[in-house]
């Protein structure tokens, strides 16, 4: 792979404001965590041909831990995205990328694990298997990162959003402390204020489960550095006026 | 086969009891490559201790390196992979591809993908295996009937946990702790923010008086031992290698109580009355069956003002004579109260305190002071590794 900018698609965003993208990421609709309500899975295959319209990549997210139940479905879905064009797909669950491994899809496969892959071995382990990228934890030094980006050149993508998924959980942990104190639910998504602090962090809640977002440092990773290894980036859509 | 239970050790002493007490075997940190960096451990030599212990028992002992390396751990995490085996361990846990690769390269140990990889599905467990893996410690989001279909389709043994805290998020993927102290949950320093307390407001601003927490209750899978033991998984796991001596003994206790009574067809409801006793003695939080009853809701804690505990913790036994035992006492007690004894691989038994005498030989009426050594007589022989409590009036 030759492609270095990534970013997460919205139907929203201007594509002026991404002129260095090489590759836009849709968030599944069936199999990401927080899916856009904006994209149906019904309309992936004209997305992922105006994509390719302007020389871009397509990659499917799909960042849910699969039950068995999920992955007989993943098992028949996968084909269907191949078939429509899509180039690759992102995801958390190893046995996504077992799949897509071993049975004889050309789909590309980047494997996300959050921050389970915090060493250049661990990378290699994953990247010897066939997987074509690996996401390094965010919470590395600059030296940790820069060690990985050199012996893994063009086979490493870091997530340099501001923004991101700070906690999973499978429990529907709203619902729950609505029903329990007999409340009524408003919305879909909270800030929880953390009693000592004043910022807070959003809390969403999706069929997938409840998710908490927030603002980590972007990893230490210096752009131009990395780049000269081949290094992927994923990154924010910059604001208005902000400057790249 | 039976089914394997196993218990968690902090140190020398909980091993020796949760063997004594009936576990098939015990996983132990492997210095300060595990989980829980804040446990008191084990040197080389009390592995080596700890180890002779369990075989004897006919008990194995499983060492955890479970914590995600960076490239600067691997030098003496190498080294420490190398003596493994002359420690005479009957297994590694861990959650690194790299660390399964070095076990395997160094050592003929068997090698268990622990849950911090969140493994939920065959196609994960197939991916683990193909490294190497002989076991797959299944990730706590998962329901009996789930188990069971991963269970008989897997090639390697599958592991599940019975009992203990619970994160309330997916295993290894969770930034909160890092987020809000820069401590690394994966490196075993998690500060837990799931389970401190947080005011939830609408997007408005509106805020809601009622607090709001993210802890989930802790597990409790007693009550599905029968369903459990159906499902062919190869190990069912207690949590706690932070616990004390006493909660891991009194949960080997009742879950070695109930796993026999089953297999063996002696289940009865007076005996799932005193196992539930035992879990009620050690605990402190709300606890439930999270998601292996697909129909419950997992369940949350929200934070109880009252205290949870409903019996005293007392001691554990020596200098026994027969009948007559001496402790050093946790909490208070006093003359005609009423004991509970634990024993290993015993039931319950009560007798009422009738006579109490101090370290110096002398009646006393009460003793309130902690750690005093007080003499008791029972009117039963009180094995070795036996401990007593009291309910809480």
């Amino acid at each position: 792979m030759t492609v270095h900018n990534w970013y997460l698609y919205s139907p929203d965003d201007d594509p002026q404001l991404r002129p260095d993208a090489d590759v836009l990421l849709v968030s599944d609709p069936q199999f990401s965590n927080l899916p856009n309500p904006q994209i149906q899975t019904s309309e992936l295959a004209e997305i992922c041909n105006v994509g390719h319209a302007l020389k871009l990549e397509m990659f499917l997210l799909m960042d849910q831990l699969l039950d068995e139940d999920q992955l007989q479905k993943l098992r028949t879905y996968l084909p269907w995205i191949e078939a429509i064009g899509f180039d690759g797909v992102m995801f958390a669950d190893v046995g996504v990328g077992y799949e897509i491994l071993t049975k004889g899809l050309r789909l590309k496969s980047v494997y996300d694990p959050g921050d389970l892959i915090s060493s250049s071995g661990e990378a290699h382990q994953f990247l010897k298997q066939g997987f074509d990228l690996v996401v390094p934890s965010r919470n590395l030094s600059f030296d940790q990162a820069l060690l990985i980006a050199q012996k893994h050149k063009k086979r490493i993508l870091f997530d340099l959003r501001r923004f991101r998924v700070l906690a999973a959980s499978k429990r529907k942990l709203l619902s729950d402390y609505f029903e329990n104190k007999k409340i009524k639910k408003q919305a879909d998504t909270y800030w929880m204020i953390e009693e000592k602090r004043k910022s807070g962090l959003e809390i969403k809640e999706s069929d997938a489960g409840t998710f908490v977002v927030g603002r980590l440092p972007s990893p230490e990773v210096c752009y131009s550095t990395m780049r000269s290894y081949g290094a992927h980036f994923l990154l924010d859509i910059p604001q208005k006026g902000e400057r790249k | 086969m039976s089914v394997e239970l196993l218990a968690p050790a902090g140190n020398l002493s909980c091993l020796k009891l949760a063997v004594s007490y009936g576990a098939d075997a015990v996983y132990i940190g492997i210095g300060n490559f595990s989980l829980r960096n804040d446990s008191t451990g084990f040197s080389e030599r009390s592995i080596i201790a700890a180890t002779r212990f369990a075989h004897r028992a006919k008990a194995k002992v499983y060492g955890a390196i479970n914590f995600i390396p960076h490239d600067s751990d691997f030098k003496s995490l190498t080294n420490t992979i190398k003596k493994l085996e002359r420690l005479h361990l009957d297994g590694v846990i861990c959650a690194s591809a790299e660390i399964l690769r070095l076990v395997k390269k160094n050592t003929k140990l068997p090698v268990f993908i622990s849950t911090q990889q969140s493994v939920l599905n065959s196609a994960a467990i197939a991916f683990w295996k193909s490294l190497g893996a002989d076991r797959v410690i299944l990730g706590r989001e998962l329901s009996i009937d789930q188990i069971k279909r991963l269970c008989e389709t897997s090639e390697v043994e599958l592991e599940c946990f019975i009992h203990g805290g619970m994160c309330t998020n997916l295993s290894g993927r969770c930034h909160l702790s890092h987020y809000y102290t820069k401590r690394d949950a994966n490196r075993g320093y998690c500060a837990q923010p799931c389970r401190w307390i947080y005011q939830l407001q609408e997007e408005n601003g509106f805020s809601y008086d009622e607090i709001f927490t993210m802890g989930a209750m802790d597990l409790c899978a007693i009550s599905l031992i029968p369903e459990l033991l159906k499902t062919g998984v190869s190990s069912l796991k207690i949590e706690g290698r932070m616990k004390s001596e006493y909660y891991i003994a009194a949960c080997v206790h009742g879950y070695r109580s109930w796993i026999d009574a089953n297999e063996n067809q002696t289940a009865s409801e007076s005996l799932l009355k005193e196992v539930m006793d035992d879990l009620d003695s050690c605990a402190n939080r709300p606890a439930g069956t999270g998601f292996l009853e697909a129909k419950e809701k997992p369940g949350q804690i929200y934070p109880v003002t009252d205290s949870f505990v409903n019996h005293r913790f007392l001691g554990i036994v020596k200098k026994i004579d027969k009948t007559r035992f001496s402790t050093n006492l946790r909490n208070p007690l006093r003359l005609g109260e009423e004991v509970t004894v634990m024993s290993p691989k015993q039931p319950l038994r009560h007798f009422i305190v009738e006579k109490m005498t101090n370290a110096e030989g002398e009646e006393i009426v009460e003793c309130h002071q902690p750690m005093s050594e007080v003499r008791l007589q029972a009117p039963f022989v009180i094995p070795p590794y036996s401990m007593i409590r009291r309910r809480n009036t």
